[in-house]
């Protein structure tokens, strides 16, 4: 144990209060199959004491989804191509299956929820939310424990998912039927795959978004270098990793600027630079994708990373959250 | 706004849990066209075999760390202060992952994450009458503490049979790393036999290493193969034909080779998370080859299905 440096890295989502501001992005930490994989010392640590301060469970479609077709992932210059396709059980088997586990790791949970119409989307929410008050008992309770992220950005689906998020109009519709049925955290998942993502931004938070999550992928494509023809199972990919931070940067930037909700950063991130410079253009939080592949305790080492370098700079998390659209920093 | 950028001359601290090892190379030698890399992993925890270890080298420019088999394990020395196991990979080079791992020198740094997946179950292999190993190329690189492990276990199988099939001499080269199990197997008085076939025939026989199988193949046998995706379909294949020329019944019996495949599929994360490893398997299902595998059934993997069979369909 290190001895704590006496920061505060309290960052509040809505009514979900996190030690710190970092966490996972959906769809790259499974902790109970990592634990299972890291065996018996690693993989209990792992759960006792999650390195992320929210966990964001992989999306949860309403029916079952086999996904794409192997491959499904492939490297890329300082990033990763993949065409996973929301493979997932479906809402009632996550439920039956799932959901207790989920809430009993020690940290507030942010649900990833993906859909293909709007009312899909009203319903799946309005089915986790009974059998999270089944199981938490007040409507209070859940608030406090789970949160909502709504994937309408997944570039690997080619029955709609990313159509949604990509038209202000149909997210518009898709979180104001969510919201009649959620009053947590309601945070709306863009893609970047937009000239401009502020006006859909605008367009979830009219209809009752209390945070924006972005980036989802940039859609890319891989050829196989012996057949010239598309690697990928899924034919096209979505990116991720260090190669799209400059450009995931950017809408965050721009968001940040344009809307009065907390923003969840994403997109490359791999250092306690990058998280910084998230913070600095506005995010309250950081999600980490791709880059803890390669160790799933960098969340954690993040975390510990940005509280010293707060520590000896004598400064505090609001000094740096959205300092960039303040001039930036002072004293170098 | 009073918040300024650190730099190490600030002297922050060093605050870094981490599920990933500091493996620290002890040993690397070039092998034919092979590379053996052994790195020394305090923290290590004990493999089974056909487990595999995610590797990086250090100051490496790829994005993502590489799966590969666990070749050998030698425990902690006694008294060793930090109990590191040294363990050592088999390292085909075929890109720029391979590539830097095999360029590392004595004392190079390299990522660990592992022991990672579900491995052989020696239960299943410890009593047969007798083991053949089928590999193919750098599919050797498991086997070595396979047999290793087969020679500590109780009861030993009566018999090995090694089958190792080559692209061509350099390559075969790689035999020599079985020099010790399989000599090790003998002094314990399990009869060990290794046969070698070339595509290029400058070194034993010519052809392919299902064509040693066909001839070899005996009722008693319990196999273990690992090689291209190809090469384990063509075992396969020959499996499915000896039951079928043995026994017409068995297949209707529910009868099985008794055939166990280290499988590959590309990697992200090798811990489950991303569903990036997925192979399609006998029932149709997706499994990931991380997890439920690298290992697999023949059965289980390939059920009854004759080869080459269809590519899956692209959905959506
Ligand atoms: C469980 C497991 C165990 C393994 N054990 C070993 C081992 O013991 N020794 C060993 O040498 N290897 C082993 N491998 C294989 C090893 O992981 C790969 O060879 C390695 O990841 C290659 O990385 P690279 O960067 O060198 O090559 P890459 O450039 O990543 O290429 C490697 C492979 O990826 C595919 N690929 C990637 N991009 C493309 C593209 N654009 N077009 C076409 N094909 C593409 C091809 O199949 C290619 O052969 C194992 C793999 C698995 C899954
Ligand atoms: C393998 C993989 C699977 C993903 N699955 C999902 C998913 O199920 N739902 C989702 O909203 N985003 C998913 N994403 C997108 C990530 O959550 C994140 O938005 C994106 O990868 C950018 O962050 P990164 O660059 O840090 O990886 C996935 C990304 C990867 C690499
Ligand atoms: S490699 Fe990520 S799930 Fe298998």
């Amino acid at each position: 144990m290190t001895p704590s440096l006496d920061v505060d890295l309290t960052v509040r989502l809505g009514p979900l209060v996190l030690a710190h501001p970092l966490i996972n992005a959906s769809g790259t930490l499974d902790l109970f199959e990592t634990a299972d994989s890291l065996g018996a010392g690693r993989g209990e640590q792992l759960l006792q004491d999650p390195p992320v301060a929210a966990y964001v469970p992989k999306t949860v479609t309403l029916d079952p989804r086999r996904g794409n077709p192997p491959p499904r992932v492939v490297e890329t210059p300082a990033g990763m191509l993949n065409s996973i396709g929301l493979p997932n059980a479906g809402l009632e088997a996550f439920v039956e299956r799932d959901l207790d586990r989920i809430l009993a790791l020690p940290r507030p949970v942010i649900f990833n929820l993906g859909g293909f119409a709007p009312e899909e989307f009203a319903l799946g929410t309005e089915r986790l939310r009974l059998a999270l008050e089944q199981r938490l008992g007040s409507p209070r309770a859940v608030w406090e424990k789970a949160g909502l992220e709504l994937n309408v950005s997944c570039p690997n689906v080619h029955s709609g998912c990313m159509q949604i998020g990509a038209s202000a109009d149909e997210t518009e519709a898709t979180v104001r039927g969510v919201a009649a049925v959620w009053e947590g955290l309601l945070a709306v998942k863009l893609t970047p795959n937009v000239t401009d993502a502020v006006p859909v931004a605008q367009a979830a938070v009219e209809a009752g978004a209390t945070a924006i999550s972005l980036v989802n992928t940039f859609k890319g494509l891989v050829l196989d270098r012996l057949t010239l023809s598309p690697y990928l199972g899924g034919i096209t990919g979505g990116l991720s990793g260090p190669a799209i931070k400059p450009l995931a940067l950017r809408f965050c930037w721009e968001v940040a600027a344009a809307v009065d909700v907390p923003i969840i950063g994403m997109g490359g991130v791999a250092s306690v630079e990058d998280v910084v410079d998230y913070l600095a253009v506005g995010a309250s939080a950081v999600a980490v994708g791709a880059s803890a592949f390669r160790d799933p305790w960098l969340y954690a080492r993040l975390a510990r990373e940005l509280e010293s370098e707060l520590a000896h700079r004598g400064s505090t998390l609001a000094d740096l959250t959205g300092c960039a659209h303040r001039g930036g920093v002072v004293g170098l | 706004m009073t918040f300024r950028w650190l730099t190490p001359a600030d002297g922050v601290e060093d605050h870094r849990p981490s599920a990933r090892l500091q493996g620290k190379v002890s040993h690397s030698e070039r092998i034919g066209s092979m590379y053996l890399l052994r790195l020394r992993i305090p923290g290590w925890q004990t493999a089974g075999a056909g487990q595999f270890a995610m590797l990086q080298a250090g100051g490496s420019s790829c994005f993502l760390p590489r799966a590969f088999s666990i070749h050998e394990e030698v425990p902690p020395a006694p008294g060793d202060p930090e109990r590191a196991y040294e363990v050592g990979f088999l390292l085909a080079p075929v890109g720029p992952g391979t590539e830097e791992l095999s360029e590392l020198q004595v004392g190079d740094a390299a990522g660990v994450l592992g022991p990672l997946g579900t491995g052989f179950d020696l239960g299943l292999l410890s009593g047969a009458g007798r083991v053949v190993v089928v590999a193919g190329g750098v599919g050797a690189a498991p086997f070595p503490l396979l047999l290793e492990r087969l020679a500590a276990a109780s009861p030993r199988p009566r018999e090995i049979l090694v089958l190792l099939g080559f692209r061509d001499a350099v390559q075969a080269e790689a035999v020599h790393v079985f020099s010790e199990p399989v000599s090790r197997l003998r002094r314990l008085g399990v009869p060990t036999h290794v046969e070698l076939i070339s595509e290029a025939g400058d070194t034993g026989r010519t052809g392919l290493v299902t064509e040693l199988l066909r001839e070899e193949l005996r009722a008693e046998d319990r196999l273990v193969v690992c090689g291209a995706h190809a090469m384990c379909e063509a075992v396969w294949d020959v499996c499915l034909d000896f039951l079928e020329q043995s026994a017409p019944v068995a297949e209707e019996a529910g009868n099985e080779v008794p055939a166990w495949f280290s499988l590959e599929a590309g990697m992200a994360c090798g811990t489950g998370s991303c569903q990036g490893c997925v192979i399609e398997i006998a029932d149709g299902s997706l499994a990931k080859v991380c997890r439920r595998g690298p290992v697999f059934s023949g059965a289980e993997a390939f059920g009854h299905r004759r080869h080459p069979c269809a590519l899956p369909e692209k959905e959506g």
